[in-house]
């Protein structure tokens, strides 16, 4: 090969269909986006934008009403007199001349309206959808206004007013934002965001299918968001929220509290006054009250912890906690466990099947616990305890206690007044009383030891059957005992006089001391009187 | 496969006297070693090629005749060369100035309100989300009166009320179908609804 290139009249006509060729091929290589590339729908439609501005002079205590639809709303409020509006269309239509048409024919309105000012967009838009019509009517359109046309809008408005300015607004599909505005402040939004920053006055919002947040907001506020979350934080007044399956969270209300929400997860702390939440089937989580505080969640798993005053929950199902109750406690929990926790006056509480554990009571304990599992500690007064089936362990009750527990096994430590224990089936053990002891078992083991005082003029009745009794007694205890069995042994650790005459089984007695308090044994099992 | 013996000895890395102690032992070594000599056999029986006479000199005559021949092609008229030189150009400049414009023209504003071109992935997530929600419900829905009442009666107003918002969100893109707040909410609808029926299922196995 001598490197040569030889040009024959075949190449040559092969040159030039190569060099025009290649141009065509490039061009459709790289226009290949703007032919093929594009969805039909998309691939001729025009988008165009163009603002339109108002401005007008307001007035104190006016009100302006803002009339959108399919806008987003960003109102802003200023130190200065007039209302600056400013709204920006996007259209997107498939022919170039139906945009000019469209942008000439409309209007920002800005006029005088009933006691205030009026806000909106009037547009050609009601004549443009038609034009999306089908069947016969897009047939006549086509007859009567030309061409269908496949028709999109989309506005954002921008307004600054004054700071003290009331508004009324009325919107659908756009967010609203608002921002250091103050006045009587009503809002109605469908599927939407609405979003309020440093406000003052009163505020009234609708919305649904989307969020509401109020921030710094000083006045009392009224929020009805269906399907939308609510978010509420440092609010200076009361609060009323109304909504369903989202969310909602507050954060420094100084006011009352009032929720009112079907299926919605409620969280949040500080409440100045009272706060009222009802709810079904979602965790509500409340701290820091210091009002009222009334929870009714049906199926809730309920957390509270820091209440100044009374609390009171009802909930059925879920776990409920309650940790730091400054008045008093009450508790219906259907099926709920329930653990609570520094309680400082009475504390009542109704729940079954599930276990049931309180500390820390300043005031009276009632619990009704229907098979509940039950543990009490540290109550100051006088302790009451209804259960069946499980286990009641009660340890360091101030005043008296009152067990009644079908067949739950009953353990008691450390009762400051009379001890009055009815059970069945299960063993009773009591530890450390003070004051006149009452069992009444069936079939029940009864175990009574280090009695810390014996009350002068008291009683101590232990009654059973089929079961043993152990009495512990202290060495210088000064009672009176009559112990009977009627198929068992009778064991004491004391000097008794056997009564010979009982046809009924065995019987004892002996004095211990002088005066002092009644001492009566029954069973048929064996009795044993010890000596501690 | 050749005996790795035979192959050592072709690479030079064992040498004949090795190799013709295995030889013995092995029949492939063996088979190779006598299709070898049959090859140096037929080799050496063929004709060495003999160049005939004048050989070289005939062949440089026809690379002259070639060369000859080129030229008188190549030596086109002056007119003839500009005008395809000027329509090569032409071409070149056309594909050139067509191509830049469509690289380098500017692309049209974005949409910031209306869908644009993302309007065909909203169009696909909404179609996976009710093919999903279509398969959930055949499984979910009658998985209902497993539940309590209340819990049943919970779930169906639920599933009404984001049902409700579908069908408003469905009549305003009718009117507005570019609209991206109208589709975004569409979008949440659907999957609220498509966790709704997973939540279903959840509650009532």
């Amino acid at each position: 090969m001598t490197g040569e290139i030889v040009i024959t009249e075949e190449r040559g006509l092969a040159m030039k269909k190569f060099f025009i060729y290649i141009p065509i091929v490039l061009f459709l290589a790289i226009s290949r986006d703007q032919f093929f590339a594009a969805e039909k729908s998309n691939e001729a439609r025009i988008t165009e934008r163009q603002t339109y501005s108002q401005r007008l002079a307001s007035a104190p205590g006016k009100t302006l009403y803002v009339d959108m639809s399919q806008a987003n709303v960003i109102i802003s409020g200023e130190a200065q007199n007039d209302i600056v509006a400013e709204a920006t269309v996007e259209l997107s239509v498939a022919r170039a001349e139906l945009v000019k048409d469209f942008f000439s024919q409309t209007q920002l309105v800005l006029e005088p309206y009933r006691q205030g000012f009026r806000l909106m967009l009037r547009s050609p838009k009601e004549r443009y959808e038609r034009r999306a019509d089908q069947g016969i009517r897009r047939l006549m359109n086509f007859l009567f206004e030309g061409d269908a046309d496949g028709f999109s809008m989309a506005t954002e408005l921008a307004v600054r007013v004054p700071s003290n300015q009331s508004l009324v607004i009325e919107n659908k599909y756009g967010d609203i934002t608002i921002d250091n505005v103050n006045g009587a402040l009503q809002i109605d939004n469908t599927s939407g965001e609405v979003v309020m920053k440093r406000c003052e006055g009163s505020l009234d919002l609708t919305n649904n299918y989307a969020s509401a947040e109020v921030n710094e907001f000083k006045g009392a506020v009224t929020i009805s968001n269906s399907s939308g979350a609510v978010t509420v934080v440092n609010i200076s007044g009361n609060v009323r929220i109304e909504n369903s399956y989202k969310p909602v969270r507050f954060e420094k209300i100084t006011g009352s509290l009032t929720m009112d929400g079907q299926s919605s997860d409620v969280s949040g702390t500080g409440v100045g006054g009272d706060c009222f939440i009802t709810t079904s089937y979602k965790p509500i989580s409340v701290s820091g009250v210091g009002g009222k505080l009334t929870i009714n969640g049906q199926s809730c798993v309920v957390t509270v912890s820091g209440a100044r005053q009374d609390v009171l929950i009802e909930s059925s199902y879920q776990p409920i906690r309650v940790d730091s109750v400054g008045g008093a406690l009450t508790i219906n929990g259907q099926s709920s466990a329930v653990t609570a926790n520094v309680v400082a006056k009475d504390a009542t509480i109704r729940s079954s099947y599930q276990s049931i554990f309180i500390q820390q009571v300043g005031g009276i304990l009632n619990i009704d616990g229907s098979s509940c599992d039950v543990t009490v500690r540290d109550v100051k007064k006088d302790a009451s305890i209804l259960s069946s089936y499980k286990t009641i362990r009660v340890d360091n009750v101030g005043g008296s206690l009152k067990v009644d527990g079908g067949s739950c096994s009953v353990l008691v430590d450390g009762v400051g007044g009379n001890a009055d224990i009815t059970n069945s089936y299960k063993y009773v053990v009591l530890k450390r009383t003070a004051g006149s002891i009452d069992v009444r078992g069936d079939s029940s083991p009864i175990e009574v030891s280090q009695i810390t005082k014996v009350p002068a003029g008291g009683s101590i009745n232990l009654i059973t059957t089929y079961k043993p009794v152990t009495l512990a007694l202290p060495a210088n205890a000064a009672v009176q005992i009559s112990a009977r069995t009627q198929y068992g042994k009778i064991r004491s650790d004391f000097p008794v006089y056997l009564n010979n005459d009982d046809d009924e089984g065995k019987a004892v007695k002996l004095e211990l001391g002088s005066g002092g308090a009644t001492v009566r044994v029954e069973t048929s099992g064996d009795i044993i009187l010890r000596k501690e | 496969m050749n005996c790795e013996f035979y192959q050592k000895r072709e690479l030079g890395e064992m040498d004949e006297g090795e190799f013709s102690c295995h030889l013995p032992t092995c029949a492939e070594c063996q088979k190779l070693l006598e299709q070898d000599a049959r090859i140096l056999t037929l080799a050496q029986s063929l004709q060495k090629p003999t160049a005939s006479p004048l050989l070289w000199a005939k062949i440089e005559n026809t690379l002259r005749a070639e060369q000859q021949s080129n030229r008188r092609h190549r030596r086109f008229s002056w007119p003839e060369q500009k005008w395809a030189l000027l329509r090569i150009a032409a071409v070149l400049l056309l594909g050139i100035g067509l191509g830049s414009y469509f690289i380098f023209k500017p692309e049209p504003a974005e949409p910031r309100l209306l869908a644009g071109a993302a309007l065909q992935q909203v169009e696909k997530r909404e179609r996976e989300y009710t093919e999903a929600i279509a398969a959930l419900e055949r499984v979910a829905l009658p998985q209902m009166a497993k539940l309590d009442a209340e819990l049943m009666l919970l779930y169906r107003d639920r599933l009404e009320t984001i049902d409700a918002q579908i069908a408003r969100c469905k009549e305003a893109l009718a009117e507005n179908p570019s609209n991206a707040h109208i589709l975004r909410y569409l979008l949440a609808a659907l999957q609220d609804k498509k966790e709704t029926l997973r939540e279903l299922l959840q509650s009532s196995s």
